[in-house]
């Protein structure tokens, strides 16, 4: 093989990842020193591009946005509330204080506003409504992941509901939706009653993740390409708000994780623990014993994180994980695993 | 939505743009397009890859309507939210080269190449969001490779004279 043809086709690969590569052209590489210099610098150059820093303001300006849909100047309309007005125009007028009108109106209004907070702060904020059971109870299971103790309570109360629209719905499903539709009723009572353990938690959600995973990956030699869409909107649904929101210690799950093991993100890590430059120096408030559980207890979790990471965005999680084990004087590190 | 996908329209606008002023702007209109169309999209697919469509196109419109509005540099200091307590200098070094490079490609050029490296989309996604095919999408990603290297090639070579 030719250095000028592979350094081409280098340059018009979908993806810089050696392992999605023809097994010739990584002997080449193997073999050529230039070749492989040349795409490790490809390589580098999207790293280093991926890579770049928050851009100046994005917070603040994110803030200050969800401030004004908060307390708009003027009204935010939809689309659709303004194709009813117009409907509402080609009919016979009524009277301006004719009782309909004002039930109408008010009908409109807490339409619109449902349909705007459920679009802004519902359960499923970032995708339109779940269109099919499998949807509506993957929406559930990511919901109860992401609830405290007392929602969570509130969430399991709609199992019996989600469980008789399955058995109505059981003729319109093909078995391994069906199966599908069950594993999902389970793992969200799992879900729902098991609020102690991080690590199980975590391991069951990427459970349903690669089950979700699989089926798209099935229907994708299969050809059908709308289910591949369906069950990979689901997976990326799990991983979105199931595992990727521990990797940014946001999660109630994550707190809850940290708080009997004596860290509260929410006041900071210099709260407990950690260099007090008022004190002096190095303030231990752990006993020997809470740091070597919370550093057992991180690396499973994190492990877990870091297996269910797509190789791309490997390089961003291993920072950000040094970032904190440096935060909060953790030994812990993900040497050697890049 | 905003939560979640903020960051992501953030980040490709201001890779346009080059200017957090007009970068906020333009992801502030994406968002109320989004909210004013949301009947429009479709559920199932992918919402992010809908908002960066939207907001390619809020900032084709807006720079149509407004041809003052200022593109790139990309070389302002960019500071970082999240920055870690080893900022090493070699790092910032490379952002910088690399921002002033991407700098040197065309809009759409540009475009491509950061969806395809930071969102991972596929060529087909980049194609419908950019408005262009996939074959011309494909060839933009190369375009921004090879001018990308050669660029950061002469800056090594100018750093090491």
């Amino acid at each position: 093989m030719k250095c000028d043809y592979v350094q081409t086709w280098l340059m018009q690969v979908d993806g810089l990842l050696v392992k999605d590569w023809p097994r010739d052209m990584n002997r080449h590489l193997k073999r050529c020193a230039v070749c492989a210099k040349f795409a490790r610098s490809l390589y580098k150059m999207e790293v280093d591009w991926r890579d770049q820093p928050m851009p100046p303001g994005c917070e603040d300006a994110k803030k200050r946005f969800l401030k004004t849909i908060d307390h708009p100047t003027k009204p935010i309309e939809t689309e659709a509330p303004a194709a009813a007005e117009t409907e509402t125009r080609a009919k016979p007028a009524l009277h301006p204080w004719h009782p309909i009108r004002w039930v109408g109106a008010a009908a409109m209004v807490l339409i619109a506003l449902g349909a705007l907070a459920y679009m802004l702060f519902g359960p499923s904020s970032t995708q339109a409504a779940p269109s099919t059971l499998i949807d509506r109870l993957i929406d559930w299971n990511v919901a109860i992941t992401n609830a405290d103790v007392e929602r969570r309570k509130e969430l399991l109360e709609e199992e019996p509901t989600l469980r008789r629209e399955l058995e109505k719905d059981e003729a319109l499903l093909t078995l391994e939706e069906h199966e599908l539709a069950d594993e999902l009723l389970r793992s969200g009572r799992w879900l729902a009653q098991n609020e102690d353990d991080i690590v199980k938690e975590a391991e069951k959600i990427e459970k349903i993740s690669n089950l979700l995973a699989d089926r798209a990956a099935a229907a994708e030699k299969k050809g059908n390409e709308l289910d591949r869409d369906r069950y990979a909107h689901g997976y990326d649904r799990f991983m979105q708000y199931g595992v990727y929101p521990m990797q940014q210690w946001k999660t109630p799950l994550f707190m809850k994780f940290l708080a009997p093991k004596g860290l509260d993100f929410k006041k900071g890590p210099s709260d407990k623990g950690g260099f007090d430059k008022d004190k002096g120096g190095w303030d231990k408030r752990d006993s020997e014993k809470e740091r070597s559980d919370r550093l057992t207890a991180q690396k499973l979790l994190l492990d877990r994180i870091w297996q269910r990471t797509p190789d791309r965005q490997r390089p961003d999680l291993h920072k950000k994980f040094d970032g904190y084990s440096k935060k909060v004087g953790s030994m812990f590190k993900f040497g050697g695993k890049r | 939505m905003v939560e979640a996908h903020w960051t992501a329209v953030y980040r490709l606008v201001y890779s346009l743009t080059g200017s957090p002023h007009d970068t906020e702007d333009i992801t502030q209109e994406t968002f109320l397009r989004a909210i004013r169309r949301w009947d429009t999209f479709k559920a199932g697919t992918n919402l992010r890859a809908w908002l960066l469509r939207i907001a390619t196109n809020a900032f084709f419109d807006i720079k149509r309507k407004k041809q003052t509005l200022k593109i790139g540099p990309l070389t302002e200091d960019v500071v970082s939210e999240e920055k870690s307590a080893e900022s090493e200098l070699d790092v910032a070094e490379q952002s910088k080269l690399i921002r002033m490079a991407m700098q040197e490609l065309t809009e759409l050029t540009r475009l491509v190449f950061h969806l395809r490296v930071t969102e991972d989309l596929s060529f087909k996604e980049i194609a419908g969001i950019a408005g262009v095919t996939e074959v011309a999408a494909r060839q933009h990603m190369h375009q921004a490779r090879s001018k990308l290297l050669k660029r950061l090639g002469e800056s090594a070579a100018e750093g090491n004279s």
